[in-house]
């Protein structure tokens, strides 16, 4: 416990970023105009990012930044400037109750989540992989061991799910052509 | 088909070496190399200017006789002759003391219009028109490149003090020229014609 | 020298900040009189001796020019692009190191951050290159502009993976994401280039793709998009375009010297018997060669080859490039285990 807690003391990097993140999702969420939200999406991915850094996990954060920041949005933008999603009108949500519902909802969810947290922090159980080993043997190497070992059969399955994209989107685009 | 079209087949008798376009990019790169280090091929404009041949056609002058009156005559050949229609001449008595019949009161040259072609000076049968190799005007206003008499007449004397030794070839040539039978011959054969008619 | 010691991080901020930022307008003289001299021109030659300042020049005609912000422009993010454009290519320069010379017995890496993902970092943060280009066209709100970002993000995100695939082959070999440990590597067993001839032409290719110079220059293509991402552009905007492309030449440069050239190792000099702090320093200056040379050729290639059509650079990317790769990593693998 103390040295979870220790950790965040010593990291405002942690605060900063978190609470930025929190801030620029909530203009992501309210920004009439798609690709002002995508831009804040952006921005976001990189204060998380920033936040696996300040935890030591340097892989997460540049995996993060390469696939999310750097591939997915980039094709996200792409679409959103072809289609030309330029009238505000269409973005303004009017769902009436519901929206009331959920926010009830997001409240209870953030309540359970921090009650969980609160739980975690308490018992402190270390896992196979603290903070002191990954430093040791180095952040990419632990992932990678781990992935090519136990975690074998879900990594093939993904990587196969994949590939039976990557073949579904050229059966499409071959029937179009055609 | 008048258009011979010629079908390029990248593959055709190519070796997958070529495909590759390593090698081509490489003797690509090695001409451009070697252009690096060749001879410049380029004048520093103002202070080196191009040597200009002696029959380049540039800004006119009107040329001056003996007794420093323009040559002219006010015959309106170079005006008849002018494609872009850039001469305007206004003749006037010459007076008989002179024995000048006409010359022009106004000369007129709008050197904007003018095509630089040189038929007014090939018209001139007194050689009194001709051109220059001043090619680099500059003017404020377009009223400016019309060139007056006074300023064509001056732009011989600049000629002739930048180049007197063509100046005085042109002129000793003409002399020659006239009174050789070249023009006289020329000038019975032509009443020939005429009286025949 | 040992009151030094623990500033000795910032000293090396400020350095290659200084370099980083020199090089700009040493580069643009350089491109200048490259493509004169290989058209038989002379070049610019008025400002100061031989033309040297003409860089200086340049530079405060920029700042003294009217900043035009066009009215159907998206202020905010025409404003904002430009500045992005620069930031992901000096981020990337601080991982890369620059040699290693001996203080005090002791052999300190020229590097200014020192992270066990290097190489993924690099291209974790040279993806967001594309984000400036693709944000300049949109907020200029110009068909010519968004035609040049939309080309030049899928012109990106094609080439990124080649890229990323071309790396493959020499991390599997070197066993480590650090720049640093795959230079040393390099020292011990040879360039880069000898060891992964393939991997090192396509990631050359591939990194003229990414800096997005001729023979890639198509988001640009003036022949017909007028002027690409930066049509709306003028005055230090405009600049801020130009400086974020040849920063990415310098850091694409600095990529492929320490992937592939050997980083600042020179050939056969430990055997010269040159006492050990000399040889750092010659080290550095061998690297900073390396660096000047291929920025040259990026210069050089420029001027020799013409731009390719799109459909022949997404040919290129996508059935010659990524198959090609793969082929290269899957060999290397199979050689590996034998």
């Amino acid at each position: 416990m103390e040295t979870v807690m220790s950790y965040f003391m010593l990291n405002p990097a942690f605060y900063i970023f978190a609470g930025l993140a929190v801030i620029l999702a909530i203009f992501m969420i309210t920004m009439p105009n798609p690709v002002y939200s995508a831009i804040f999406l952006v921005l976001t991915f990189f204060c998380i990012s920033v936040i696996y850094i300040t935890l030591e996990a340097e892989f997460i954060a540049a995996i993060q930044v390469l696939v999310y920041t750097g591939a997915i949005m980039v094709l996200f933008l792409f679409v959103i400037m072809l289609l030309n999603l330029g009238r505000d009108a269409d973005l303004v949500e009017h769902s009436g109750p519901m929206k009331y519902i959920s926010i009830i909802v997001a409240f209870a969810i953030l309540i359970q989540i921090g009650l969980a947290a609160k739980v975690t922090v308490n018992i402190g159980e270390k896992g196979m992989f603290p903070i002191e080993k990954i430093r040791e043997i180095g952040n990419t190497e632990a992932i990678a061991g781990l992935l090519f070992s136990d975690y074998l059969y879900p990594f093939e399955i993904a990587s196969i799910l994949l590939l039976l994209g990557m073949i579904g989107a050229i059966i499409i685009s071959k029937k179009r052509s055609e | 088909m008048a258009v011979n079209v010629k079908n390029v087949s990248m593959a055709r008798g190519k070796s997958w070496v070529d495909l590759t376009y390593i090698i081509p990019v490489m003797k690509g790169l090695a001409i451009t190399l070697r252009h690096l280090f060749k001879r410049k091929l380029v004048l520093q404009y103002p202070e080196e200017k191009k040597v200009l041949p002696p029959n380049y056609r540039g800004l006119h002058m009107l040329t001056r006789d003996e007794k420093g009156r323009e040559k002219c005559v006010a015959c309106e050949m170079c005006s008849t002759a002018c494609p872009a229609d850039c001469i305007r001449i206004v003749a006037g008595d010459g007076g008989w003391e002179d024995s000048r019949e006409k010359h022009p009161i106004v000369f007129e040259i709008d050197e904007l219009r003018c095509i630089y072609c040189g038929m007014c000076v090939e018209a001139c049968p007194e050689d009194a028109i001709d051109m220059t190799d001043m090619h680099n005007l500059a003017d404020y206003t377009r009223q400016d490149f019309i060139y007056d008499k006074e300023r064509l007449l001056g732009v011989y004397d600049e000629y002739i003090k930048r180049h007197p030794d063509r100046a005085k070839r042109r002129d000793g040539q003409f002399k020659a020229m006239k009174n050789s039978s070249y023009f006289t011959v020329n000038d019975v054969h032509h009443s020939d014609q005429h009286s025949s008619h | 020298m040992e009151a030094l010691m623990p500033f000795l991080p910032y000293i090396f901020i400020l350095v290659l900040l200084v370099l980083y930022l020199s090089v700009v307008p040493i580069m643009i003289q350089v491109e200048r009189k490259v493509s004169a001299w290989v058209q038989y021109r002379i070049g610019p030659n008025r400002v100061g001796p031989r033309g040297l300042l003409q860089p200086i020049a340049d530079a405060l005609k920029f700042l003294a020019k009217e900043d035009v912000i066009p009215n159907h422009v998206n202020k905010w993010l025409y404003i904002f692009a430009p500045t992005l454009m620069v930031f992901p290519a000096f981020f990337v320069f601080g991982v890369i190191p620059f040699g290693a010379i001996m203080i005090n017995g002791q052999e300190i890496l020229i590097q200014v951050g020192k992270t066990n993902i290097g190489i993924l970092y690099v291209l974790a943060v040279s993806s967001l290159g594309v984000y400036a280009i693709t944000f300049g066209s949109w907020a200029s709100n110009n068909k010519y502009s968004l035609i040049g970002g939309l080309r030049s993000a899928a012109q990106m995100m094609s080439y990124e993976l080649p890229m990323g695939l071309s790396i493959l082959g020499m991390i599997m070999v070197v066993g480590s994401l650090r720049l640093e440990d795959i230079v040393r590597f390099q020292i011990e067993n040879g360039w880069g280039i000898l060891l992964q001839p393939v991997g090192a032409l396509l990631f050359i290719v591939t990194a003229f793709a990414e800096t997005n110079r001729l023979p890639f220059d198509l988001t640009e293509a003036e022949a017909e998009l007028v002027g690409g991402y930066h049509t709306e552009y003028s005055s230090m905007k405009f600049a801020m375009f130009f400086l974020g492309e040849y920063c990415n030449m310098f850091t694409a440069s600095a990529m492929i010297t320490c992937l592939f050239l050997g980083g600042w190792h020179v050939p056969f000099i430990g055997s010269m018997g040159l006492d050990p702090a000399i040889v750092g320093y010659i080290q550095v200056v061998a690297m900073l060669m390396k660096l000047g040379f291929l920025m040259f050729f990026f210069v050089w290639v420029r001027w020799s080859l013409p731009r390719f059509r799109y459909d022949q650079l997404m040919n290129l990317g996508w059935k010659k490039l990524i198959p090609l790769a793969l082929a290269n990593v899957i060999i290397t693998a199979i050689v590996m285990a034998m």
